[in-house]
């Protein structure tokens, strides 16, 4: 693996540590005071759990990028389950989504849990960025089977 | 001569003393394989030293429990000792026999690495969990929303079509509001047996009981004890019996007492029905937070109760991983079957007979509800609750038929204020303030094992003293640590 695609996993990682970081403290101010500290930010989650599995994806990337540059073989690991969890996270919020259109479906207008931006949280946005990470996991398989 | 595992020099010269032993009482001989049988004492066996037991082997069994004590000092757990031993001898058998193509990491290996991972494997697991509960209440809700409206729809069909002012009541009220506040649920629970079925056949439900072990022994408790402890998320009474295969008498006493504390599924409905009312935008993650709050419980509970009651160190955890495998769509939906059947089995029969029996009482004996007998109950223990901010007589009635089965907290919750459905969040919204939703929710999660459960720790144990002590725990420990969210919670949100 390069040196850019090295800088761009670790970047990716950085990024997930942040946005766990701000989801953890808005979602603990928000459990204090009822209302999220990033108020503008809707994308921020306001979840402490969210936060912390946000950041606990970011510290996968990071450890995946620090063995990566140690060429240890653990690199794959890492990244491995870092991209099965961001994955699945993708797929809970599309399902989520999902559950809100049966939702505005069944009960029209009266419905007031859809907006489109509380909807398209940082993990969706986060998925997008992180998927070409896929493409770095699966050249790393082939070169590490090769060792 | 067939090639056998070696345990290194120590170890074979206690084997070879009680070999000798063995053999000088000829009759052990024509039964075991004599050097098996010398491994499996100094295991310490709990059947073979049980059937020993029964017959003339006082000196062989003497000898083999000072041996194994001696032994244990330095070397450990004996048991794990061997186990490891014979896995030794079982790779280097298979590296001389098999020829392999590549040695290549399979995905089971590259995934255990992290799974597994010393710190971050408890943070996963957490992870894991918040996803099944965020998945357990928020893709749920259109199901959970299409049951209440057709509830709603039945109930006004019943006052339409029946009459008669106390038929009506006793099908509306009493069976519509009261099973139907609990069968709205169905889809949740449905939902979160699904997510715990595709972690079990995904192999990783498995590797939960080793992440736990290593935290577990701190507090006293044996890995063993964990594969009950994640059964009791789906019924606490099966759970219990699971606490068989524990060998250690004190280990299976501590795994039982403190199973009650796993958050069981029937009390996933007062969970989704408080917390939907007073959390709306986090009800995964308050839930989840209660899970966790009767883990953390159920392991301290563990230390004092071994520092306490029962002395010594727990057993060892010996177990195969399964490898990791894509879950198959059919076996996942017949697990999530089997045990979400159990929940609507339930719902037919004790809730319902629950139900009834909560719509009587609330109508004697003056056909009003203030003064009825459950009325009275109520305001009688009212007092008692008050210091947890339980302030409406309705909450602690609805407390008291939990004993028979805690989803009859909700449908009493719903038959006594007299609501359908989504009018019972207007009605929580308005009974409890986030604080004390949080500790009603708490003492629901400890207060007192169901009935059923309480039957079984009897059978378990065999003992009314530890049945009882279980029962005084629960409700002890449950107001002391509401009582302790209230005032910590009312500092804070002042």
């Amino acid at each position: 693996m390069n040196k850019v695609k090295l800088l761009y996993l670790c970047l990716i990682g950085l990024a997930y540590l942040f946005y766990g970081l701000l989801g953890l403290v808005n979602g603990v101010y928000e459990l204090y005071s009822g209302h999220p500290i990033l108020n503008s930010l809707q994308s921020v989650p306001s979840d402490p759990f969210e936060g912390f599995t946000l950041l606990v994806i970011g510290t996968i990337f990071l450890s995946a990028g620090i063995s990566l540059r140690r060429d240890e073989a653990s690199s794959l690991s890492f990244l491995t389950v870092g991209l099965l969890m961001v994955g699945m996270l993708f797929t809970l919020h599309v399902l989520i989504i999902a559950a809100k259109v049966g939702m505005l479906i069944l009960l029209g207008e009266g419905y007031d849990g859809w907006t489109s931006l509380q909807n398209v949280g940082i993990s969706l946005m986060m998925f997008l960025f992180t998927s070409p990470l896929y493409l770095f996991y699966r050249r790393l398989k082939v070169d590490i089977h090769a060792k | 001569m067939p090639a056998t595992p070696s345990y290194g020099k120590e170890i074979e010269e206690a084997i070879q003393e009680i070999c000798s032993l063995i053999r000088e009482h000829g009759l052990l001989t024509q039964w075991y394989g004599v050097r098996w049988l010398a491994i499996k004492l100094l295991e310490g066996d709990r059947e073979v030293i049980q059937k020993l037991s029964k017959g003339k082997f006082s000196v062989i069994l003497a000898k083999a429990k000072e041996l194994r004590e001696k032994l244990s000092t330095k070397y450990g757990d004996l048991e794990a000792y061997f186990a490891d031993k014979r896995y030794e001898f079982v790779e280097k058998v298979v590296d001389k026999a098999v020829k392999k193509g590549s040695k290549r990491p399979t995905m089971t290996d590259i995934l255990d690495s992290i799974f597994l991972h010393k710190y971050l494997g408890i943070p996963i697991f957490i992870s894991f969990m918040w996803m099944v509960f965020k998945f357990t209440f928020d893709v749920a809700t259109p199901f959970v929303e299409l049951i209440d409206l057709t509830l709603s729809y039945l109930s006004d069909m019943v006052r339409f079509l029946v009459h008669d002012e106390l038929v009506s009541s006793l099908l509306t009220d009493g069976i519509i509001g009261g099973v139907g506040a609990v069968l709205v649920f169905v889809p949740n629970i449905f939902f979160l047996f699904l997510a715990l079925s595709i972690m079990e056949d995904s192999g990783y439900l498995a590797r939960v009981a080793f992440i736990m072990d290593r935290a577990m022994r701190k507090f006293g408790l044996g890995g063993r004890s964990m594969i009950p402890m994640l059964l009791g998320f789906g019924c606490n009474v099966p759970a219990i019996m699971a606490t068989r295969t524990i060998p250690s008498g004190k280990d299976r006493l501590l795994a039982i007492l403190i199973n009650p504390l796993m958050s069981c599924s029937a009390r996933l409905p007062v969970y989704l029905v408080i917390a939907g009312s007073l959390f709306a935008y986090d009800v995964g993650s308050v839930v989840l937070s209660l899970y966790l709050l009767g883990m953390l419980l159920a392991l301290i509970l563990a230390f004092i109760f071994r520092k306490m009651l029962f002395g010594g160190k727990p057993s060892q955890l010996i177990m195969e991983m399964p490898p990791y495998l894509v879950p198959d769509i059919r076996s996942v939906l017949s697990h999530m079957w089997e045990r979400g059947s159990i929940f609507l089995k339930k719902a037919g029969t004790i809730i319902l007979l629950g139900m009834i029996l909560v719509w009587t009482m609330s109508n004697l004996p003056t056909g009003k509800i203030e003064t009825s007998l459950i009325g009275m109950l109520g305001h009688a223990l009212q007092p008692l609750f008050a210091p947890l901010g339980f302030g409406d007589w309705r909450v602690v009635a609805s407390l008291l038929f939990g004993f028979v089965a805690k989803e009859i907290v909700v449908g009493s919750l719903a038959q006594l204020y007299g609501v359908i459905g989504g009018d019972l969040n207007i009605a929580l919204h308005q009974t409890f303030t986030p604080v004390t939703a949080y500790a009603f929710m708490t003492f629901v999660l400890i207060y007192i094992p169901c009935l059923a459960t309480i039957g079984v720790i009897k059978q378990e144990t065999g003992s009314y003293k530890w049945t009882a002590f279980a029962v005084v725990y629960g409700l002890t420990l449950a107001y002391l640590i509401a009582l302790l969210i209230v005032a910590v919670g009312t500092v804070i949100y002042r």
